[in-house]
């Protein structure tokens, strides 16, 4: 009896193990399926701004058409980026985790914009 | 009457495809013109051996990807600025990323399409913490110098580029949105401004 129970509870432990393998490969497979996200995409107005939601960004990306003072960042102003001459811009950081953002600096709608985290 | 009646075909086809072509060509935007044009012919750097980057780093693929544009192949990819940003041509015109450093964490990257101006620019502050926020861009053959100019009277800073990519560390202080103007003086004698707005809107 006491051999057995031995033998029971490394099969316990295991499957506790495997089970946790299979739901840290789950969660991984999960966060590379949502890294990246299009947080906006369409019509800007003027002053507007688009935020991602949260996770470890270190990619955010503006498409809109040149001559459209545009601004990206991340967090609460981290690495707050502006330009209005080249497209597309991205800015790069390791913020840890947190939200992408993309503004309209400008005084009017903007078309197309598409704002994109990853 | 077959004759006359072929002859006015003729004409009408004529008249038509005249019409089309010149369609066409209205339609189509004329190239950037220019010694100054910001194409990657002004850019000097980029056609330079010296200033080949020899091993394409991994962001490299990762700005050519994000951007949908050709990641670039063994001497394609430049050094400009000294060393600041690599930068290589595409279809979209000519892309660089810079100041991409594993250490301080943050970088940009861009493409400039073709332009009549003869510099870009892209104003950023690093982190939340910094003080010190930059303007960087482009700059082709002919500018001598950028000077950026900051709102307020808080003065100017002047900068050269080097390799056809300038940067100006702006003041302590400053941010982005506190950048008025940026201007080029060119070989020529000639100088180029571009005024900047940037409401604070956050």
């Amino acid at each position: 009896m006491v051999l057995l129970s031995r033998r029971a509870r490394p099969g316990v432990i295991g499957m506790a193990a495997a089970l946790a393998a299979v739901f840290a490969a789950a969660l991984m497979l999960v966060s590379s399926a949502i890294s990246s996200q299009t947080y906006f995409s369409g019509t800007m107005s003027g002053g507007q701004s688009a935020t991602s939601g949260s996770n470890y960004w270190s990619q955010d990306t503006v498409y809109r058409p040149v001559g459209n003072n545009f601004a990206l960042w991340f967090g609460s102003g981290s690495g707050y980026t502006t330009n209005s001459g080249s497209n597309p811009f991205s800015i790069f950081g390791s913020y840890g985790y947190t939200q992408a953002h993309c503004q309209n600096l400008t005084g009017g709608s903007v078309s197309p914009v598409t704002c994109i985290a990853s | 009457v077959r004759l006359r009646t072929a002859l006015i075909i003729a004409v009408v086809a004529a008249v038509a495809l005249a019409a089309a072509a010149t369609l066409i060509r209205l339609r189509r935007d004329p190239p950037p013109a220019g010694p100054y044009a910001l194409t990657s012919e002004h850019l000097g750097a980029l056609a330079s051996p010296r200033t080949i980057v020899r091993r394409i780093p991994s962001v490299a693929q990762r700005v050519a990807v994000g951007f949908g544009v050709e990641t670039p192949g063994p001497s394609q990819l430049h050094r400009l600025g000294g060393g600041s940003v690599s930068a290589w041509r595409t279809r979209r015109g000519v892309c660089w990323f810079g100041g991409y450093t594993p250490r301080r964490g943050f970088g940009v990257a861009e493409c400039v399409a073709p332009t009549s101006a003869p510099i870009e620019w892209i104003a950023t502050t690093p982190g939340l913490g910094d003080t010190i926020s930059v303007v960087e861009g482009l700059a082709t053959d002919g500018v001598i110098s950028v000077r950026v100019r900051l709102c307020d009277e808080r003065g100017t800073v002047v900068t050269r580029p080097h390799d056809n990519f300038y940067v100006a560390r702006l003041p302590a202080g400053p941010r982005p949105w506190n950048v008025c103007e940026v201007s080029a003086r060119l070989a020529g004698g000639a100088r180029y401004n571009e005024t900047i707005a940037i409401p604070h809107h956050r």
